[in-house]
């Protein structure tokens, strides 16, 4: 089947570029003729090459759809083929809202799609999480279009990757934190640090906190709000960032870590989550999108961010063997029950061959 | 099974659930931390991990021995030390016959040692091998022409063996000997230390016994500084009901102080209303006194008489005071060359007018006179002295004239009709005094100070003194 797979912009390491080369690696696996187009990224097509596709009906085009971006939605309504939707997910626009208008205006933009896209009566809507799902389902979608499939990902090159330790040697007897993501408002930053020093006051004074992930120049206001709750909260000795880290920086950074930490307001599926648990990390997280439901009980997680309880959570993981190795247990077999390759491999050649 | 360790495992985590929310909710009563900059890891484990190290030979890990192996083994093959429990077991695998290979290799294959990664060049063939010895029979079999084939080299090792065990024991000898010494000297230490032990047992006793003579003598200086104080508190008490007292009798003072203040306020407006009355009347009597003068017709040449007497006495411009008179009087012995202070309390109505030989002063003449420094007169003339002699005695008059006069300056006394007594008269209830002149002694005014005195009666009887103040 020749499938072609369009996305905005088609990155190396965000989730929604490693989901769509991923998903074309296991199409390609499986004898489909398989074409990216994007309006960047390597080894990609432009989407104005998109026609010859689309034109034809016994293809099939995979939309991935994360934010507003008014040609995907053309590419959409043009196709004469069978169509997929791809759903990761749009951040509401109040999250941006006190920082940057651009974003703000973005995020309404995809939100606002989210309508016109299941206008469109599309053959599948393959969503990351129930949670995603329930965009969908609540703009009239009716629920035998709709499924769920967890996004691809590189786990196994992560588990298999040497890990480059040499960075974090530095570690001490306190508990080490992590959080993995970009600067972001929903990913609430700001909650991680007051539980953070918390922790710090309450708990552990030589804790340390691992932040992987980098700023965003567009938010430049978000990031001076990070920047100076973390000097009134004295954490500069505290907290060790890791911008731009290669798979072997990252996986030392999950091995070193106590917890892997999450209290982000809203993620459609939250890949980290997911690492964690593939490299035996417990994590604590916020009750908050999908994220409970990608841990699947595999996790400590809790419906406030009560910087108090949170800290609480860490110290007892740190404390406790006998809970970290149940945590560590449930998380490898969620690992393998939902988000092995095998396993997102044959969820996505269902969905494809039920459209033949 | 499994089901079974499910519901372990979901028991163990909703506990956990359940004490880290309790563990929060005290969280925020703890005391605050002092924070620390996180140390570095090696600083915690005597060893430092090479955590970035990934690559070792095989020989690298073998050389160390029983508990510096598993240690060494645990560091490069997991990147951490190891459990006192994970060290028994490896040391009890070593105990019953395992090889070091297969330590190694059972920590490399673990699912730890696989998340981590490390590659150790040699070790796969012998981990192989080891695992294949543990083969039943299959092992046994391989073992077997594998020692045999070995057993020249076990013969060298076994020599080289017995001649380190002998290094050993001769060194182990000597080792004891110099333990031996050492032990003795350490012994020797120990009864020193015990002997100073005692001495720090005996200076603690002393100090307790001067640290309970200490606590007597404070209790000693407690009890009198509380007596002090007591009693301070006893002298301030009384002080304050003193104080009390004193602040009540200055309220009552400060009352009185107002009473008085008001009382005299009110007896100066009612002395200000008679002197206004008295006032009043004398100035409506005067021009009725005046009238009587006018109709006087000795008066004239009365006055003039009078005038050259008292001018003969005195030389030109001389001072002269007079008062208690009329107008005409004043302007007779100014017209003499004479000059004149005219004191009397009635000189508003008198109606004298100031000159160059003429002082008016609107005050009582003996005030006047009084006023005067001494010797500072040339003459004095109180012809009207039934009216003078009704606010001062005579002998008043004669002392203070004596002392008011130059020596030898004239004073002349008369007993005329002036308009002070005539209104003196109309006003008051009581009449004037009745002087008569004549029948005063000449040794009277020689006693008084006064010398060459003599009658100069008007040629109408109207009496008059003319004397002299003594020069000596």
């Amino acid at each position: 089947m020749r499938i072609a797979i369009l996305v905005a912009v088609l990155g190396e390491h965000d989730a929604v570029g490693t989901d769509a080369r991923e998903m074309a690696a296991a199409l390609d696996r499986r004898g489909h003729d398989v074409r990216m187009f994007a309006t960047s990224g390597r080894d990609v097509e432009s989407p104005e090459a998109l026609d010859e596709v689309i034109a034809d009906p016994q293809a099939l085009l995979i939309y991935h759809f994360a934010f507003g971006w008014p040609p995907g939605v053309d590419a959409l309504r043009r196709a004469r083929c069978r169509r997929i939707v791809r759903y990761h997910n749009v951040t509401p626009p109040e999250f941006f809202a006190p920082w940057s208008d651009e974003y703000e205006r973005s995020c309404r933009a995809g939100r606002d799609e989210i309508a016109t896209i299941a206008a469109l009566g599309c053959e599948s809507y393959l969503c990351d999480s129930p949670f995603n799902a329930g965009d969908f389902l609540s703009a009239g979608v009716p629920r035998e279009r709709i499924a769920v499939l967890a996004p691809f990902n590189r786990l196994d090159r992560l588990i298999e990757a040497p890990a480059e330790l040499s960075l974090l040697d530095e570690g001490g007897r306190g508990a080490t934190w992590l959080a993995v993501g970009r600067l972001a408002p929903n990913k609430a930053h700001l909650d991680l640090f007051e539980a953070f020093a918390c922790h710090l006051d309450r708990c552990q004074a030589d804790a340390r906190l691992l932040i992987v992930g980098s700023e965003d120049a567009r938010l430049e206001r978000y990031n001076a709000a990070v920047r100076e709750r973390i000097h009134v909260l004295r954490l500069e000795p505290h907290i060790h960032w890791l911008r731009d880290v290669d798979e072997g920086t990252l996986k030392a950074a999950y091995l070193v870590a106590d917890a892997l930490v999450s209290l982000s307001r809203h993620e459609g599926f939250c890949v980290p989550l997911a690492e964690a648990m593939a490299l035996g990390v417990p994590v604590v997280a916020l009750d908050a999108g999908a994220q409970a439901w990608t841990l699947g009980g595999a996790g400590l997680v809790w419906d406030s961010a009560d910087p108090a309880l949170i800290a609480a959570s860490v110290e007892r993981l740190h404390a406790d063997a006998a809970l970290r190795s149940e945590l560590r247990e449930r998380g490898f077999a969620r690992v393998a029950r939902g988000f092995s390759p095998q396993r997102l491999d044959q969820g996505l050649a269902d969905v494809v061959e039920a459209l033949r | 099974m499994s089901e079974h360790n499910t519901d372990k495992g979901e028991a163990l985590v909703e506990r956990a659930r359940a004490e880290i929310r309790a563990q929060a909710a005290a969280l925020r009563d703890r005391p605050l931390l002092d924070r620390a900059t996180p140390p570095v890891a090696g600083d915690a484990s005597g060893a430092r991990v090479e955590r970035a190290r990934l690559h070792y030979r095989i020989g690298e890990l073998t050389d160390a021995h029983h508990h510096a192996f598993v240690e060494q083994a645990f560091q490069a093959l997991l990147k951490r030390a190891p459990s006192a429990a994970e060290g028994d077991t490896q040391l009890a695998l070593l105990a019953a016959g395992a090889t070091k290979a297969e330590v190694l290799g059972n920590l490399r294959w673990s699912p730890e040692g696989r998340a981590v990664g490390v590659r150790v060049a040699g070790l796969a063939p012998r981990y192989a091998m080891a695992k294949l010895r543990r083969v039943p029979l299959l092992g046994y079999l391989v073992d077997i022409p594998l020692n045999l084939a070995a057993l020249p080299a076990l013969a060298r090792h076994q020599r080289a063996s017995d001649a380190m065990s002998a290094a050993g024991d001769a060194a182990a000898a000597q080792a004891t000997r110099t333990l031996a010494a050492q032990v003795g000297t350490i012994s020797r230490d120990t009864a020193r230390a015990h002997q100073r032990l005692d001495d720090l047992h005996a200076f603690a006793h002393e100090l307790d016994l001067a640290r309970d003579e200490l606590a007597r003598r404070f209790d000693a200086v407690d009890s009198q500084l509380r007596a002090r104080i007591h009693a301070l508190e006893d002298a301030t008490g009384t002080l304050t009901g003193r104080f009390d007292e004193f602040e009540f009798i200055r309220q009552r003072f400060y009352a009185i102080n107002h009473w008085m203040h008001q009382l005299t306020g009110a007896f100066a407006r009612i002395e200000s209303a008679a002197t206004q009355g008295e006032h009043e009347r004398r100035r409506e009597a005067w021009p009725v006194a005046q009238a009587c003068i006018d109709a006087d017709p000795a008066r004239a040449a009365r006055n003039a008489a009078w005038a050259d007497a008292l001018r003969a006495r005195s030389g030109p411009d001389a001072l002269v005071l007079t008062g208690a008179c009329g107008a005409d009087w004043v302007a007779s012995i100014a017209a003499r060359e004479l000059r004149v202070v005219f004191a009397d309390a009635d000189a508003p109505f008198a109606a004298i007018e100031r000159t160059d030989r003429i002082d008016v002063e609107a005050v009582d003449t003996f005030d006047a006179l009084r006023r005067c420094a001494d010797a500072s007169l040339d003459g004095a003339a109180f012809i009207a002295m039934s009216s003078a002699l009704r606010a001062r005695p005579l002998l008043d008059w004669l002392l203070e004239a004596r002392r008011a006069l130059k020596p030898g300056t004239p004073l002349l006394l008369g007993a005329a009709h002036e308009p002070g007594a005539i209104v003196d008269a109309l006003t008051r209830p009581q009449p004037s005094i009745a002087v008569d002149l004549s029948s005063w002694p000449g040794s009277l005014f020689a006693a008084a100070g006064f010398v060459e005195a003599q009658r100069i009666d008007a040629a109408d009887g109207t009496p008059a003194w003319l004397m002299r103040r003594a020069t000596a």
